[in-house]
């Protein structure tokens, strides 16, 4: 006869609980406390995903599937020294550099095929300039250097604090801040070239 | 506190970091009072930032640079992320918690599975979050053991017995340990054991998956044989059906009726499992593995053959025995042709068979691809549309049935139209379908049939790429809309 052992999904002791408690939970083996993460963070993640990897939804998912399961993994390494937040970015970014630099070579050789085929419009206005601007500025960003778009998008579109940022991603100071310069340069050149 | 002012321009780490500075004041401003206010130099400020920012302020060209990069991030802060909707955000939730149930069960029976080299487990640990295929449908693989409100899990230690589940039969065999969730999307979790499967026809929305720790397989109303020990995968066989196996390394194995896949390695040990890594190729989703007709790649676990064995090999015509038969095989079979092995009897004790050559529509796909890149939009229409034929339900026939329509439009054929129409009939929700919108509005713009036109580019308005947006938006301008 077969044994049944029915599994329920428990959630909202956690609620109360620090990320950092939540993280020490985490690596102990805590499933919950793990869902409880991904609960807090997910959007941040997935956000972060969707800007390393813009248009293979498939990408996204995997990365952001990827970081959680990661996370479980090494959340007794983290040692406090920058926010949970931060941390949990640098592991996406960890894992990102690792995966999806063929997957940006796929996408670009099969975009090709299809970019000559949305033909330039017969007239133009602002609202659609603005469009097209914004739409540069997404391709500026994506054809970065894997190392300059991760600083530009941890320090300039998510906003943490650079000192942290420069801890998980193991680098010294000086050489975020000559990432984002560079990485701001190229977005503003791209900017003039669109609207000269 | 008032600041003295740098005279010369600061270097370019430090107008970033001033930048960086300013941009967070700001934020802090706003946050505080909603107004902009003169705190440059607050107490939180040292006197050196302080110093640097009253130059930026006060220098033409960094104010320049300054403002013109306060623009750009505004811009870049503007692009928008199209975030999952709950549905899909539960489906994700559910799948990383049940593969660390996977994996605790696994390692609970004395694996190791991690490596000391931490690229190594990055790696893996991108490709446990979900190995990428050809097909473009979503690639997770959930551990059994589903733990969500609406999906009951039940643990079941087998003796031999058959269990109606919501899709089909699965017969456990002596001493098999597996998991299940329920439909729409069920999912059995295979710990150890021999199990055999017997899937009916699924309805659209409906999926059925054998996973394990290192190996989701996935299936279409189907009869198939699983085999794994201490959770991974030893050896796949079809009775009848197809059957598309997925590594977690990567790579997708397409199985037909009478075929089957083994493992090259037999028993689930820590160097085994870097055996298999090393033994399945990477196929990354989407990206055709070109493979010349004359020149078949070895898409299993089997042992890795030199090139000059692997070119004599082709040359070849494929072995006729019971486990090797092909797509063509099925066809022949059918027609009454007396030459055709039979096929398996999954009830006997067989011993694996060798891998099987790949199928026939994954090497047309790769012919459409190989005449994409040379230019050949004929060609590549030609071999793409023989997938939809050789597998009109195959994990590939989606794409190619969209890349079918792109190389109709490359090559300037009318029937282009007629084909993006049919693939958006066919897979309204394609992950190609924005662009296939918006391709179609142009072609509809030129053949002068503005009504249809403008509904295609409303169609894909809210795609997740811009650069479809973008088209879209321009395509119903140029109409006027």
């Amino acid at each position: 006869m077969p044994t049944l052992v029915p599994l329920r999904r428990v959630s909202g002791e956690t609620s109360a609980l620090s990320d950092e408690a939540l993280l020490a939970a985490c690596g102990t083996g805590d499933s919950h406390a793990l869902g409880a993460l991904f609960d807090r963070f997910h959007e941040a993640v997935y956000r972060f995903a969707g800007r390393l990897a813009t248009t293979d939804g498939a990408a996204r998912d995997d990365l952001v599937q990827a970081t959680f399961l990661e996370i479980r993994r090494t959340a007794s390494t983290f040692r406090g020294t920058s926010s949970v937040r931060t941390w949990i970015f640098g592991v996406t970014a960890n894992i990102a550099r690792h995966a999806l630099r063929s997957e940006r070579r796929r996408r670009a050789r099969q975009a090709r095929f299809v970019e000559s085929l949305h033909s330039v419009p017969m007239q133009v206005d602002e609202s659609v300039e603005q469009r097209r601007l914004l739409a540069r500025v997404e391709e500026a960003i994506a054809d970065l250097p894997r190392d300059l778009q991760v600083t530009f998008i941890m320090c300039d579109l998510e906003r943490l604090p650079a000192t942290e940022v420069a801890r998980v991603l193991e680098i010294p100071e000086g050489t975020l801040w000559r990432r984002l310069h560079t990485a701001r340069k190229s977005i503003r050149e791209a900017i003039e070239r669109t609207t000269r | 506190m008032s600041a003295g002012i740098e005279r010369t321009c600061p270097s370019e780490d430090d107008l970033a970091r001033a930048i960086t500075l300013e941009d967070a004041l700001a934020v802090n401003e706003l946050a505080a009072n909603g107004r902009a206010t003169a705190a440059r130099a607050s107490d939180h400020v040292s006197a050196s930032d302080a110093a640097l920012l009253a130059h930026v302020e006060s220098c033409p060209s960094c104010t320049q640079v300054c403002d013109a990069t306060k623009h750009a991030l505004e811009l870049a802060r503007r692009v928008r992320v199209v975030l999952p909707d709950r549905e899909r955000r539960e489906e994700m939730r559910t799948a990383i918690l049940a593969t660390l149930d996977a994996r605790d069960a696994h390692d609970s029976a004395g694996d190791a599975s991690d490596t000391d080299d931490p690229a190594s487990n990055t790696r893996e640990a991108f490709d446990a979050g979900g190995a990428r295929t050809r097909s473009t449908r979503r690639r997770w693989f959930l551990a059994g053991g589903v733990l969500a409100a609406a999906a009951g899990v039940a643990l079941v230690l087998a003796t031999r017995d058959a269990t109606t589940h919501a899709h089909g039969t699965i017969t456990a065999h002596a001493g098999a340990r597996y998991t299940s969730t329920r439909a729409p999307d069920e999912v059995v979790t295979l710990h150890d054991g021999t199990i055999d499967v017997d899937v009916a026809p699924l309805h659209a929305g409906e999926r059925f998956r054998v996973i394990t720790a290192d190996t989701e397989i996935e299936v279409r109303g189907t009869a198939f044989r699983v085999v794994a020990e201490l959770g991974h995968v030893i050896r796949v066989e079809v009775a009848h059906g197809r059957v598309d196996v997925r590594p977690h390394d990567g790579g997708v194995v397409s199985l037909g009726a009478g075929q089957s896949w083994k493992s090259a390695v037999q028993t689930a040990t820590p160097s085994a499992r870097t055996g298999l890594q090393a033994l399945v190729p990477t196929v990354e989703s989407n990206e055709p593995t070109f493979v010349p007709p004359n020149e078949p790649k070895l898409a299993t676990g089997a042992r890795a053959k030199s090139p000059s064995s692997a070119a004599r090999d082709a040359d070849r015509p494929p072995k006729q025995d019971h486990d090797a038969r092909t797509a063509v095989d099925d066809e022949r079979a059918a027609k009454g042709d007396a030459d055709v092995p039979a096929k398996p009897d999954l009830t006997a004790s067989r011993p694996a068979s060798a891998p099987p050559t790949r199928p026939l529509d994954a090497l047309a796909y790769d012919e459409g691809w190989a005449a994409m890149r040379g230019g050949d939009f004929e060609h590549a229409a030609s071999a793409f549309a023989r997938v939809t034929i050789l597998e009109p339900d195959g994990a590939l026939s989606e794409d190619a049935s969209y890349w079918y329509a792109v190389a109709l439009a490359r090559a300037k054929r009318g029937e282009a139209i007629a084909a993006f129409r049919d693939l958006l009939s066919r897979y309204p929700h394609s992950t190609h379908a924005g662009e296939a919108n918006a391709m179609l509005g142009w072609l509809l713009v030129e053949a002068k049939q503005p009504a249809e036109a403008e509904r295609r580019f409303r169609a894909a308005i809210d795609d997740p790429k811009p650069s479809v947006r973008d088209s879209a938006r321009s395509g119903l301008a140029a109409l006027g809309r």
